[in-house]
């Protein structure tokens, strides 16, 4: 298990000193965090701290006013949204975002839609195969699919993209704790399989126990990082995120 | 008023129809993946038309190859605007692309005034396409049937491209939300310039069937039907392909039949008849009379 | 809302409302003093240029109301300047021309009136006209209601191809009488600058203005959006019919195709050039737009240059203004004004309205 003493920069993901916002804010303060190859990384804390920001960031969705983002060692943060995809990151935004007007496989489709064909349907079956009611709702409306569903499309559709890394907003936003449960073992089943993943959550305890290292953001910066395991038992960490207080 | 008489003015109508089709669903998918109503789209059907022109009456060529340079001018036209005009200002606001777009309408239309003229040119239709048939008391015109086909043929293909394959599926994802789409791994950029493609070749093979259909083409030919295939694509439910077809198609042959059934001194009236039924559609059924809203059918 | 700041700055407010009458004043008589001068000054091309100056600044400003500050994006400017244009030859032809090529109840064909009640008419039939077309309109939203807007403008052009007994049909009418002149098109100005400038820092005006900026957040503010709309569109509908009567009365003729789209076209141009959302904005975009129309007239009618004859280039000027409006668009989207006025911490100063 990577505990993150390795060097960052032969890591599979490395944010170096990222700064980024948007027009009139600046939401990110010198972000350096990383994450290696078959891990799962999980990056908590408040609402607006800047999380989905630093998602946002990798993507390329917001491009950064200064540090860099290196994918596999190459600076992508001057990439295109859609070159990064290409590079094998794939990502399931907050709030689900799938695309309503589409139904559940053609959305899956949009997912599969920079890898090679030859092999579509293995990966259409293996996550058909991890989400058995996106199979039974193939033809289905995702506008009118249910929360938990949609969240279920979203990394589904996410993982037709073969991704070496996997990016995950919020996928417990809204959900029922069975299904949150659900969805978060599923992750680890596709982190198992080989898929390298970080993940965004406020859901912190179920957070924790999934990942293997952690890092808590507080106001655009990394204030504390560490092994998931260690955090749990963090005061500071079990005071302000998990709900415990400390007598 | 009998049958014969009713059908014969609805055949009569199926080339506008069909023009107003072809211009409806390039309107509408632009409109999709852009929120943009291209003004000019009007006028890139004129330059598809003025380009068969000269193809056929210059170098006397076979309609064919008129149609193909037609359809290359306009495709041109169609990037051009896109690459030049509309992508420099997307993101400051629908109001300002579209300004943009009526500057662009009325800039080609004048700089093809300032070259041409104004006046109309004649359109050398190919004498096999003359042909008449009776059927019974009905009169059936070869162009009139060919132009119809032919829009049915190709708005069912575009229909199959935007329901099955990868580029229509990512069309619609693009015009559902962009960023998403970017961050799914699909170039928005080139998805537009594929829809501008796809459009601005509708518009083009629209221009050559109403030169066929009139026997003349002028600068501003392109104003009326365009503004009335707009309004198919509204009336279509905007981003609805299919819904845009068969508006064009009511659109024209409602038109027709207005003139037809009304005495002649109603006949001047022929626009306002198409802006009243848009208002009172509109004004019963505010999205349109197909489902609406960028989920492409 | 600022209710308890608007007390507190009641008697602040009244010296400077003093101030500004004064100000106004000095400034209409400036003004006046220059109108003097130009129209004893100028010879017949200037002079018509100073004309079709004013006119374009009340036509610009009239479009300014609803496409700038209440964003309503209206098209069908050019149906209401044709609506105003009818209403006032209507009422003014010589009663020979409408009793020969017209055929009008007799009390139409009889009547004959100043300048001023026809300039009314004229406003006010724009304005129903206006107000029944838009009616329906106001249910659509974005662009269905650009479309909406340019039916205004084809159906109007429509009526009057064909309504021949009223419109004469394509001909349209002739002889109307040389109403329109300096005084006349000035006075207009400056009421419209004054009634806008009240209207926009007032209560209602605000209004209008928070519907420009944020239809969403001024219905969460409570405000009601059809009725500002409406309001803000029979206020620009109304001076739009009179800028249609002055035209008419200019050019003393009107035809369908007097005010199409080209028309209304360059009307926009005037207004985005100028900054939308700004009275100095409009002023100045009509004065850029106006000048390089009559620039360009005389090269697109064939002019001679160093003894060469250059052939007529018709659409020229059209061609030349949407690639400006284009790069316009492109590199400074807001106009050369944006929102703001000329001098704008001044006169905010002097009006006691320091919000923001
Ligand atoms: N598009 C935007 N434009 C301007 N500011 C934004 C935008 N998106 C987010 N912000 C601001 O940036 C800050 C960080 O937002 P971000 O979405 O990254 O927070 P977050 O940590 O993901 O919060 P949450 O847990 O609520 O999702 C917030 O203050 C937010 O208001
Ligand atoms: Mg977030």
């Amino acid at each position: 298990m990577g505990n993150g003493k390795g060097n960052s920069r032969e890591s599979l993901l490395f944010l170096e000193n990222l700064e980024s916002g948007y027009a009139k804010v600046n939401v990110l303060q010198s972000i350096s965090l990383h994450v290696n190859q078959g891990e799962i990384v999980t990056l908590v804390g408040a609402n607006g701290v800047g999380k989905s920001t630093t998602i946002k960031t990798i993507m390329g969705i917001v491009k950064p006013q200064k540090g860099r983002v290196l994918f596999k060692g190459e600076d992508i943060s001057i990439l295109p949204p859609y070159k990064i995809v290409e590079k094998g990151i794939g990502y399931s935004p907050e709030g689900r975002d799938v695309f309503g007007n589409l139904s559940v496989y053609e959305n899956l489709r949009i997912g599969a839609y920079i890898t090679p064909k030859n092999d579509f349907d293995t990966r259409l079956e293996r996550v058909f195969t991890l989400f058995p009611r996106l199979a039974e709702r193939r033809e289905q409306e995702s506008s009118s699919l249910s929360g938990g569903e949609q969240q279920m499309l979203a990394i589904g559709r996410a993982l037709m993209q073969n991704p070496e890394l996997l990016l995950l907003d919020e996928p417990s936003l809204g959900l029922a704790p069975i299904i949150a449960e659900d969805i978060f073992e599923t992750l680890e089943d596709v982190n198992k399989e080989g898929t390298t993943v970080l993940l965004v959550e406020q859901n912190v305890n179920l957070a924790l126990q999934l990942s293997d290292r952690a890092y808590v953001m507080e106001k655009g910066k990394i204030v504390l990082s560490g092994a998931s395991k260690e955090m749990e038992n963090n005061d500071y960490v079990k005071e302000t995120y998990l709900g415990i207080s400390r007598n | 008023m009998s049958l014969t008489y009713i059908l014969q003015q609805i055949l009569n109508a199926l080339s506008l129809g069909s023009m107003l089709a072809l211009l409806a669903v390039g309107y509408t998918m632009i409109y999709g993946v852009l929120g943009l109503i291209n003004f000019a789209h009007g006028e890139v059907f004129m330059i598809g038309a003025f380009t068969a022109t000269f193809v056929l009456s210059l170098l006397g060529a076979p309609l064919w190859i008129a149609i193909i340079l037609a359809v290359v001018a306009s495709v041109l036209a169609g990037l051009l605007l896109e690459r030049f005009c509309y992508r420099p200002v997307r993101g400051s606001g629908d109001i300002t692309l579209f300004i943009t777009s009526l500057a662009a309408s009325i800039g080609i239309r004048s700089l093809f005034i300032l070259i041409y003229g104004s006046r109309s040119r004649p359109f050398p239709t190919p004498e096999y396409l003359q042909g008449i048939h009776f059927f019974g008391d009905i009169l059936v015109t070869d162009l009139n049937l060919i132009i119809f086909i032919f829009t049915a043929i190709l708005t069912i293909i575009l229909s199959l491209i935007i329901k099955n394959t990868d580029l229509g599926i990512a069309m619609r994802g693009v015009s559902y939300n962009k960023t998403t789409a970017e961050a799914m791994g699909i170039n928005s950029n080139s998805i537009i310039v594929a829809t501008f493609i796809i459009g601005s070749a509708l518009a083009a093979i629209a221009g050559v069937a109403w030169g066929l259909q009139y026997g003349n083409v002028r600068p501003s030919m392109g104003y009326l039907p365009g503004i009335s295939g707009f309004i198919a694509a509204v009336l279509g439910g905007i981003g609805n392909i299919t819904g845009a077809a068969i508006s064009g198609f009511i659109l024209g042959v409602g038109q027709v039949l207005f003139v037809a059934f009304l005495p002649s001194t109603f006949s001047g009236f022929r626009p306002l008849f198409v802006w009243l039924i848009l208002f009172i559609i509109l004004f019963i059924k505010p999205t349109g009379l197909f489902r609406t809203n960028i989920k492409w059918e | 809302m600022n209710t308890n700041t608007n007390t507190n700055n009641v008697n602040t407010n009244k010296s400077i409302l003093e101030n500004r009458k004064i100000m106004s004043i000095g400034g209409i008589l400036v003004l006046g003093l220059i109108l003097l001068f130009l129209e004893n000054n100028l010879s017949g091309y200037y002079h018509r240029l100073v004309l079709l100056f004013g006119i374009n600044v009340i036509l610009t400003l009239s479009l300014n109301i609803t496409n700038g500050y209440a964003g309503i994006f209206s098209l069908g400017h050019g149906g209401l300047m044709l609506a105003g244009g009818y209403a006032t030859a209507l009422v003014t032809l010589p009663v020979s021309f409408k009793a020969s090529a017209l055929n009008l109840p007799h009390w139409l064909e009889t009547m004959q009136l100043p300048f001023l009640p026809a300039m009314l008419i004229a406003g006010i039939t724009a304005t129903i006209i206006g107000f029944t077309i838009l009616l329906p309109a106001f249910r659509l939203k974005g662009h269905y209601f650009i479309l909406g807007s340019l039916g205004i403008n084809v159906i109007m052009i429509n009526i009057a191809e064909n309504v021949r007994a009223i419109t004469n049909g394509a001909t349209g009418l002739r002889g109307a009488p040389p109403y329109t002149n300096i005084w006349w098109i000035f006075a207009i100005v400056v009421i419209l600058v004054y009634l806008m400038w009240t209207l926009m820092t007032s209560k209602y005006g605000r209004a209008v203005q928070a519907i420009g900026k944020d239809e969403g957040l001024a219905q969460a503010l409570g405000v009601n959006l059809s009725k500002y709309k409406a309001f803000a569109f029979m206020f620009s509908s109304f001076f739009t019919g009179v800028g249609g009567a002055l035209w008419t009365h200019l050019i003393l003729t009107i035809s369908p195709s007097s005010f199409d789209l080209l028309v209304v076209f360059q009307i926009v141009m005037m207004m985005v050039v100028g900054g939308v959302a700004s009275i100095t904005g409009s002023i100045l975009g009509a004065a850029i737009i106006t000048a390089m129309l009559e620039i360009l007239q005389p090269i697109q009618e064939g002019m001679v240059l160093f003894g060469f004859k250059l052939p007529q280039m018709f659409g020229l000027s059209q061609v030349l203004l949407a690639l400006f409006l284009i790069l316009i668009m492109i590199y400074k989207p807001d106009g050369l004004m944006g929102e703001k006025e000329f001098s704008l911490k001044h006169l905010r100063f002097l009006s006691g309205n320091n919000r923001e």
